[in-house]
């Protein structure tokens, strides 16, 4: 019998010293949704999408079954990214590229077409301390055009980028979730141009 | 995974290229060191040439201590230390470029500067290559141990000093070993026995601590 592909996410909870950020979070998703995780600051957002990484110890698990339901290993299935870019200030944007290529593997595709799409064509050869906070975005979020990782997780990454940057990222998720994929994305931002529907998660009702 | 390591040694002195004098720091501290002591001493020969050794093995420790905490720092601060513990099979090819550069910025200049500095010290050529030999052979070791304390001390607040406490202890028998060499080939006295030993810890050094590394880092990091 074949289903669909399903992530699941069980037992997630989080606590500070004095209150509890969220608890029991227990989420089904099939291949092709994206979970929108809202809340106030401090509400944990960020939180829950390290520990889904496995950047910050949790007593929770992750884990997706595919079409034959035999439970596969997420680890090098996941892209994750933050307000910590990754890119390094010293390089070019070019070198810049080459090293998430590496990093991230998957089909590259040719770099000029790379940098059409990014805006960046014209400023390949700067060091990328040199670009606007969303030009460096954009840059940290390139691995997204050509990474074959089917988790990507994203914690506010409409942020800082300009209203074409914002296109061309909603196009990306457009392309990942019919391509069954999942997306988890932290964001305070109404989430524009998206064609597939979106699961809501709200943070921050629960007080100790 | 070798294509891997390629790029991220050479984007790894790129970066240390461009940041310009950074590098060199330790370099200077290492040759005013070593260059400060025969003023301070005496100007005897024999004394200059029995501490000459010391003074140079525990210069270029000093040296390196001050790069090491910087080791880790910046790809923490940025994230890409995450990245690189989120892809296991990027943290090897990570780990290996990182310490070789750090082996070509910080201590091949150093050992280069090495021969023109024992001049101050009258030591003859015969010594001047042992001496160079345990430096050779021992300061990987010096390195790799540095490593492992920079990694130790990732979050910690006052990192450079609980550095310097968690791997002083471990390059003292390093010392001993370097210097009782070069002593005994001083005294014409066959050194074979300590040579091998010291290159048996700088095998097992480079054998073994990177994959302590590869762990340490990834608990650093969450």
């Amino acid at each position: 019998m074949s289903a669909t592909p399903c992530l699941h996410l069980n037992h997630f909870e989080a606590h500070t010293e004095t209150q509890t950020l969220f608890n029991n979070i227990n989420i089904s998703l099939a291949g092709g949704s994206l979970l929108h995780i809202q809340g106030p600051n401090g509400s944990g957002k960020s939180t829950l999408l390290r520990m889904i990484a496995g950047l910050k110890p949790h007593q929770g698990t992750v884990f997706w079954q595919d079409s034959t339901q035999k439970t596969v290993n997420i680890e090098s299935e996941l892209f994750y990214f933050s307000h910590q870019l990754a890119i390094k200030l010293g390089l070019t944007v070019q070198e810049n590229i080459r090293h998430l290529q590496s990093l991230h593997g998957g089909h590259s595709e040719n770099l000029s077409s790379i940098l059409e799409i990014l805006g960046l064509h014209s400023k390949r050869n700067t060091l990328a301390e040199a670009l606007s906070q969303g030009q460096q975005q954009s840059l940290a979020l390139a691995p997204l055009l050509w990474g074959t990782q089917k988790l990507w997780l994203l914690d506010e990454p409409f942020v800082a980028l300009d209203s074409k940057a914002k296109r061309w990222l909603s196009q990306l998720l457009n392309r990942h979730l019919a391509q069954k994929g999942w997306v988890i994305l932290a964001s305070h931002e109404k989430i524009e141009y998206l064609e597939h529907p979106i699961e809501p998660l709200f943070l921050g009702a629960l007080d100790a | 995974m070798l294509k891997q390591f390629k790029i991220l040694l050479e984007h790894e002195l790129k970066i240390h290229y461009r940041h310009g004098a950074e590098w060199l720091t330790p370099l200077v501290f290492y040759w005013l060191v070593v260059s400060l002591f025969p003023f301070a001493l005496s100007s005897t020969q024999s004394i200059l040439r029995q501490s000459a050794a010391g003074i140079i093995w525990i210069a270029l420790l000093l040296s390196l201590l001050m790069s090491l905490p910087r080791l880790f720092q910046s790809d923490l601060k940025d994230g890409s230390l995450a990245q690189y513990c989120l892809r296991t099979s990027s943290l090897m090819p990570y780990i290996s470029a990182k310490l070789l550069s750090y082996a070509v910025l910080y201590i091949i200049p150093c050992l280069l500067l090495t021969p023109l500095l024992a001049l101050l010290f009258y030591l003859p050529a015969h010594s001047i290559f042992i001496l160079l030999l345990t430096l050779c052979l021992g300061s990987p070791i010096l390195l790799l141990i540095g490593s492992l304390g920079a990694a130790l001390t990732l979050k910690a607040r006052e990192s450079s000093a609980l550095l310097a406490l968690v791997i002083f202890p471990l390059y003292i028998p390093v010392l001993i070993l370097a210097l009782n060499c070069v002593n005994l080939a001083e005294q014409n006295l066959p050194i074979g026995a300590l040579l091998a030993y010291l290159a048996a810890y700088c095998c097992v050094a480079i054998a073994l601590i990177p994959l302590a590394l590869k762990s340490i880092l990834k608990i650093g990091v969450t």
